[in-house]
């Protein structure tokens, strides 16, 4: 696949998608419609993984594959075009599968490696006694968090522990991602290769470079978790999140206390309409068997499938219909209506 | 300069920085400072400009405050300089996260260096903070930006002035690689600094030679830079006028023997970047090929060429690029590579950030409508809000439209011109006389392009470890 597709990877021919929602995606933006329509397009564990990504760019890149005929734009939507879709295709049996795709959610991706990068540069300097290099600049707290992690692992077995570690991550994937993952450390007279580089060295799109990195980064995270790697987890051990925003989390364990949504609105000083997007947000990212969708819907699950019976069509369902059926219902019972649906197929 | 002063400064060079001599300029600037004057210094790319700075900052107390447009070269400055072992030094830009920047504002007494973007400079509970300090100098660095208009512009320059004065007036250094005089005059007016002492070095790089060629179409454009790169000592840089050009020819000269190229622009984030300035500082890249609108924080002695893909949108530009060429004295070369029809290209990109007679029209009718990110609207914004009206705005924005015209224009007398090329670079900085040309000046006056650049210290692009990962991995860690 040529690298300057890697994008096409983030379209569909069927689904018209918007590049503001992909955007956000990338970006964390953790609203309601974000996550929504990040989980219907399937890129929900890109969530937050590349904070700083360059919208512009974006669009630019987007704009090029619509200039190449690989896609078209209609109302401010991307759908491909049957020659983007195949490249595409294409594409993606040569590309990289992610094996922890899902658990991506539950890593701070970017930050993760930012500080590993960073820490990695120390170790391999500190290793040949070198104190005046160029160090890898990053943000203010990574460079504050690696500082101080060196000061408590400081010892002149660092560099044979954190190459242990890595070595003990690396181990469970293949050969191919471990090499790609390699390759992109920063240490004494190494500055790394950079994501292109490695496309081109393992002529694969920079996407999966980037999803190899993703993947490395979860499963450290795992092995971090599950206490088989010290040192590591001391340096990125705080990353590992639970997706669910706080104010979510709190309403959703309220709920399964059995609270109704006004009393919790009561107790918390929210509006209604705030509790209701702290389940939506719970619905879409918790695991489906999680989220009681059918108690909490009731009765209004028969009669949303009457009025929805397509679910393949579900992008083009219109909330209007609901209130055509003469049914005062809330837009909040529609969208959970959808989150299970997605979640069903 | 009293003697005494002069070993000061000397001895303080030794102490803080281990040099015995100072660059060109470097002396006469500090010295002025010394003595109490707000000083414009005019000295070329890679002449130690940030030096000035420095070491007045390790001389007087107080903090110097730096302003400067560019975010990625003040990062890198920052990281160079607490590499250097010079920790009390902060750069306050938009980049820096909000519970970060304010625990900053509060220390910013505790740092000898700050370095602020024009943006962070207007803010009000930033310039009290400010006016708290004992500022022991101002320096608005890459002065020139107070009148360009360009991807760097940032019309809070044209603020700068106001902002002076809110601190009391501090001691100013204004300094700039490229100036014409014209310029000089405006970054003087605007800050308010009339009495500004001038210190100017010749922008003259006497030890590269100015080329132009003539092709007639991409096709041949391409060809002729792969030949360069090609049969060039390298290392070099390329300058091109768009991202994409950048990366497809990068690509392209990937292809060819002994060439490590690499794209290098504003689309790549900071990872990216750092690792490509260090292969290139390491030799594992040759060539970069970067876009003129960004700022390149590499400080390479050796490079051997700067090659123009693109026209130029000035003079200014232009020999600011070309003066990343040979630092270490060494025989360098600049080509232009022209093709007929270029100038459209330049001048649409001139263009791009101006906003048009309707443009401005609508907006002033109906400012509520305007939303979003758009540069021009965001540039009239700015001029609305700080109190310019429409037939102000209309003024100044078909003025600037006549400047960057004149400012292709006189590119194109550099291009096209039988005679001296050096001389036309020279007049736009700075009185006569000129040196004169000869078989080492430029390509005018039917004069050959030197082929002698080849027998010197070629570089080789160096291996990157080889092996499998485990081996690798090792080669960092054990
Ligand atoms: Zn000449």
């Amino acid at each position: 696949m040529n690298v300057t597709h890697s994008i096409l990877w983030l379209f569909d021919q069927h689904q018209a998608r918007r590049i503001r929602v992909i955007e956000n995606t990338f970006a964390g933006k953790k609203t309601v419609s974000t996550l929504f329509w990040g989980l219907r397009y399937g890129l929900l564990p890109l969530l937050g993984s590349q904070k700083n990504l360059n919208r512009h760019q974006l669009e630019r890149e987007v704009q090029t594959e619509i200039d190449a005929g690989h896609a078209i734009r209609t109302n401010q939507q991307i759908l491909l075009t049957p020659t983007g879709q195949q490249l595409k295709t294409a594409g993606l049996t040569e590309a990289y599968h992610p094996q922890f795709y899902s658990g991506w959610l539950n890593v701070d991706l970017g930050r993760t490696m930012q500080r590993l990068l960073l820490a990695g540069q120390v170790v391999s300097e500190y290793r040949v006694h070198q104190s005046r290099y160029f160090p890898y600049e990053t943000d203010f707290e990574t460079m504050g968090q690696v500082k101080q992690w060196f000061r408590r692992n400081k010892s002149d077995s660092l560099g044979q522990k954190f190459y242990q570690e890595l070595e003990r991550v690396l181990n469970g994937v293949s050969v191919q991602t471990a090499d790609d993952f390699v390759r992109q450390l920063i240490g004494h007279d190494q500055p790394g290769e950079t994501l292109s580089q490695i496309s081109q060295a393992s002529k694969m799109p920079v996407a999966s470079i980037l999803a190899e990195r993703f993947d490395v980064l979860t499963r450290m995270a795992q092995l971090g978790s599950a206490g088989e790697l010290p040192l590591i987890q001391d340096l990125v051990g705080d990353l590992v999140r639970f997706p669910l925003s706080r104010g979510a989390m709190t309403t959703f364990n309220q709920f399964q206390r059995g609270r109704t949504l006004g009393e919790i609105a009561q107790q918390y000083g929210l509006k209604i309409g705030t509790v209701r997007e702290h389940l939506l947000e719970a619905a879409i990212i918790l695991p489906l068997a999680q989220f009681p969708y059918a108690a909490l819907l009731g009765s209004r699950t028969d009669q949303l499938r009457q009025l929805y019976p397509d679910e393949a069509q579900m992008d083009d369902w219109q909330f209007q219909d609901i209130m055509e059926a003469g049914l005062d219902w809330d837009f909040f019972w529609f969208r959970l209506y959808q989150v299970w649906r997605t979640k069903e197929t | 300069m009293s003697e005494q002063l002069e070993s000061q400064l000397y001895e303080a060079l030794d102490r803080e920085f281990g040099f015995k001599t100072f660059r060109t300029g470097q002396l006469e600037s500090l010295a002025s400072l010394m003595q109490g004057r707000d000083t414009l210094a005019v000295l070329p790319t890679g002449a130690g400009k940030t030096l000035i700075y420095e070491l007045y900052a390790t001389i007087k107390s107080g903090t110097v405050l730096v302003i400067s447009p560019l975010l990625s070269l003040m990062q890198d400055q920052v990281g160079r300089l607490q590499a250097a072992g010079r920790r009390k030094t902060v750069a306050l830009t938009s980049l820096t996260d909000l519970a970060e920047r304010r625990s900053q504002i509060q220390r910013l007494d505790q740092y000898r260096i700050v370095f602020l973007s024009p943006e962070m400079l207007v803010r009000t509970e930033i310039q009290e903070r400010l006016r708290q300090m004992n500022i022991s100098l101002f320096v608005v660095d890459e002065a020139h930006c107070i009148t360009q208009w360009g991807p760097d512009f940032r019309p809070e320059y044209l603020l700068l002035g106001q902002a002076r004065k809110m601190l009391n007036q501090p001691l100013t250094l204004m300094l700039t690689a490229t100036a014409s005089s014209k310029t000089q005059e405006q970054i003087i007016q605007r800050l308010g600094v009339p009495n500004a002492n001038r210190i100017m070095t010749s922008v003259n790089r006497a030890n590269i030679f100015l080329a132009v060629e003539t092709v007639s179409s991409d096709r041949e454009k391409g060809q002729r830079l792969a030949d360069l790169v090609r049969s060039l000592p390298k290392p070099g840089v390329v300058y091109f006028s768009s991202k994409r050009a950048a990366n497809q020819v990068a690509a392209n000269l990937n292809e060819l023997e002994n060439v490590e190229a690499s794209p290098y622009h504003a689309d790549l984030d900071g990872e990216q970047r750092y690792k490509i300035q260090q292969q290139f500082m390491a030799g594992q890249l040759n060539v970069i090929c970067a876009t003129s609108a960004f700022g390149m924080g590499i400080d390479k002695a050796d490079i051997r060429f700067v090659i123009h893909y693109h026209l130029p949108t000035d003079l200014e530009n232009y020999s600011q690029e070309i003066g990343r060429a040979g630092r270490d004295g060494q025989p360098s070369l600049a080509i232009l590579l022209y093709q007929p029809g270029d100038e459209q290209f330049a001048w649409s990109l001139s263009q791009a950030s101006i906003p048009d007679e309707a443009l401005i029209q609508r907006f002033y009718q109906h400012p509520s409508q305007f939303h979003g990110q758009d540069e021009q609207v965001d540039l009239l914004k700015f001029y609305q809000a700080h109190g310019v009206n429409e037939l102000a705005a209309q003024q100044l924005f078909s003025d600037r439209m006549k400047a960057r015209r004149t400012a292709i224009q006189e590119m194109m007398t550099f291009v096209t011109t039988q005679g001296c090329r050096r001389e036309i670079l020279l007049q736009k900085f700075q009185p006569a006389p000129y040196p004169t040309h000869n078989a080492e000046c430029c390509n005018g006056e039917d004069t050959p392009v030197p082929t002698l650049l080849g027998s010197q210290t070629e570089q080789k692009p160096t291996q990157t470890v080889k092996g499998n990962w485990q081996s690798r991995l090792a080669s960092l860690f054990l």
